[in-house]
């Protein structure tokens, strides 16, 4: 006996309707502003219909007189699992067009479950926020619903990769979720995300702050260092999302998707050696370095436009995946700060979490000096460079191109800080400090006595670069594993990688160590 | 040329004022020395939390990227100069920094001389764009 029709036509008829989100009114306004729907952001993630979608049937749970009888498709938000060049993910995308997108009961427990599957079968998730926060009507049960959200990302995080899209409204305790995640984009316009809106900042400070300069991707980007990526719209975030995930393991037992040719190549590039600057006073653009050092084409670089006096991004050197950590002499002489220590020790977690080897290139004058820096800790947020470092198992692989001095020398993963493979350039300078202050203070007296006094400072101080300043002194101490041409570096790289992915390291069992926060 | 006082964030400003279209040889705004800091102010985090205050209409001020000596200074008052041409060279950090024009525009006053100490933030030049 065959199914009866009407069961068919029941269900076909609520498919339908839940597919229909909030209508079609609603959407078109959204496409009328260049916004995509919840499932249109979903379907361009996916490969061509590998989406399978979870609860599509689900409901609101309000029990609310007035709200009782409302019917919101799926509670607000879409959840499943697709996949993204051939592997799987797990994904969340909250419909703007459903009451907001508000997150009431349901639609967090069809996070959670969704998250809790991602976790135990070991895929990534994306989270594409769009909501205008907590669903009023729903009390207490929505915040614990944020609540049980934040924990399973808690729960999630260092197990999978999770990315987090900004794509609308983003406020209040919602923003907590994408930012218990390791990467956030958000797009350019029709997007915010913040703590306290404008009004209570007002009513509660007096202070007049609009918006745009405190919760929009670009404020994000460069000043909060809240958020990794700025999307130009919908179709770029999700662009940047599929980006981010070619370089990234499902979860923390695999290998990121190293893309390893048969013949290894030993090709030098003779360009590299015109790269830097012969007067060590000139600054030059590490991303010079970086576009020849790795594969075409495969570089994504990771909070482009904050602390930029440190470059960090995914790439592939000879197809295998590396997390590359920078100076950029270009900018602020490439001293290592505040900001900057805290986005280079967030990067080198993340990569020593999932397995991807990191490639450090040098060429640091110091810790940045100043009365902000040491008031604001810089002891303990440089500290979280060299935390990050040392306890990072991965294959560490560090190339000193230029000056490499002080503690900013070994919070750029020195030997000392566990580095597997050191290659230094002809022009490093390995030293304790800058030559003119180590020269002065070394020989105050000779300089004082000397009837000029000048002519002598620079005699010393050129004396004390010959000596010091160079990769010599710390490869007779053994602190370098070679000094090769800039030609080399490619190559060289490549075939150290090579050796220590199989790296394997065993440390004292520990709940966890304790970065300095 | 006016002095007035300025609180953004609880931090005090004094900013100099002048009218440009008075015909005096101008050095406009020599602006952003913070006052001393009040006790139990807010420690001071790595980014400039205040804008810089608003030069005269149609100027840019140039603001100093970090701390250190002027080095070079490569304009003068009344300089042509195109967006991103390096204006002025600082010396910091063993290294040489160029700072280079927000906008394109004429140099309308240089706010500091070569061999002077200069903080991240403090203005270094104004340019009419």
């Amino acid at each position: 006996m065959a199914i009866r029709k009407e069961l068919l036509a029941e269900l076909r008829q609520r498919r339908v309707e839940a597919l229909a989100g909030g209508g079609k009114d609603k959407m078109k306004k959204r496409h009328a502003l260049g916004l995509l729907g919840a499932r249109e952001r979903v379907e361009l993630l996916f490969d061509r219909e590998s989406f399978t979608e979870f609860g599509m049937h689900v409901n609101h749970a309000c029990h609310m007189p007035g709200f009782v009888e409302k019917f919101m498709p799926g509670d607000g938000v879409v959840t499943g699992t697709g996949n993204v060049e051939g592997r799987p993910v797990a994904i969340y995308s909250q419909d703007f067009t459903v009451g907001g997108g508000a997150l009431g009961q349901m639609h967090a427990k069809k996070i959670c479950d969704i998250m809790t599957l991602a976790c135990e079968t070991g895929i990534p998730v994306v989270a594409i926020n769009d909501s205008g926060g907590a669903r009023i009507q729903e009390a207490i049960h929505s915040l614990s619903g944020y609540g049980q959200v934040f924990y399973q990302n808690v729960a999630a995080s260092g197990v999978v990769p999770q990315i987090a899209i900004i794509a609308g409204p983003c406020a209040g305790g919602a923003a907590y979720s994408p930012a218990l995640m390791d990467f956030l984009i958000q797009t350019r316009t029709h997007s915010s995300m913040f703590i306290c809106g404008p009004q209570v900042i007002k009513a509660a400070t007096g202070q007049v702050a609009p918006i745009e300069q405190y919760g929009s991707a670009e404020a994000h980007a460069t000043v909060s260092g809240n958020i990794h990526f700025v999307a130009d719209d919908d179709r770029h975030a999700i662009a940047i999302a599929r980006q981010l995930l070619s370089f990234l393991p499902l979860n923390n037992l695999q290998d990121p998707p190293h893309h390893i040719p048969d013949e290894i190549s030993l090709e030098r590039d003779e360009q590299m050696n015109e790269l830097v600057p012969d007067d060590p006073k000139t600054g030059f653009d590490v991303t010079t370095v970086i576009e020849r050092l790795l594969d075409s084409g495969q570089w994504l670089e990771v909070q482009r436009e904050f602390a930029r006096n440190i470059v960090v991004g995914f790439g592939r050197i000879d197809g295998m995946v590396v997390g590359l950590v920078a100076n950029q002499p270009a900018y602020k002489a490439g001293c290592l700060d505040i900001d900057s220590s805290d986005k280079a020790a967030r990067f080198i977690r993340f990569c020593n979490a999932f397995n991807v080897p990191l490639v450090n290139l040098v060429d640091v004058p110091g810790f940045m000096p100043g009365l902000a820096q040491e008031r604001g800790g810089i002891i303990r947020h440089g500290a979280k460079m060299l935390f990050a470092y040392a306890a990072a198992t991965v294959p560490k692989i560090t190339v000193i191109m230029r000056k490499a001095y002080g503690g900013a020398y070994l919070a750029m993963c020195s030997k000392d800080m566990g580095a597997d493979f050191i290659f230094a350039w002809p022009c490093a300078e390995i030293a304790v400090m800058g030559a003119e202050s180590a020269a002065r203070i070394i020989y105050k007296r000779e300089i004082e006595e000397a009837e000029d006094q000048k002519t002598k400072e620079a005699e010393l101080v050129q004396s004390y670069r010959d000596h010091f300043a160079t990769p010599y002194q710390a490869a007779s101490r053994d602190m370098i594993t070679d000094v090769i041409e800039p030609s080399e570096t490619r190559a060289r790289v490549a075939q150290a990688l090579r050796i220590s992915l199989t790296k394997r390291v065993s440390r004292p069992a520990k709940k966890h160590g304790l970065i300095p926060l | 040329m006016k002095m007035l006082r300025i609180t953004l964030e609880g931090k005090t400003y004094e900013v100099g004022v002048e009218l440009l279209n008075e015909a005096v040889p101008a050095a406009p705004v020599r602006a952003f020395s913070p006052a001393p800091a009040q006790s139990g102010s807010a420690p001071v985090t790595g980014a400039p939390v205040a804008a810089p205050p608003a030069p005269a209409a149609g100027c840019r001020l140039v603001a100093c990227p970090m701390a250190g000596l002027v080095f070079k200074c490569l304009v003068k008052p009344g300089d042509v100069v195109a967006l991103n041409q390096v204006v002025l060279v600082l010396d910091a950090m063993k290294m040489e920094t160029p700072v280079h024009a927000p906008v394109a525009g004429t140099v309308r006053a240089v706010l500091v001389k070569e061999g002077d100490a200069v903080d991240e933030g403090h203005s270094l030049l104004e340019i009419e764009g």
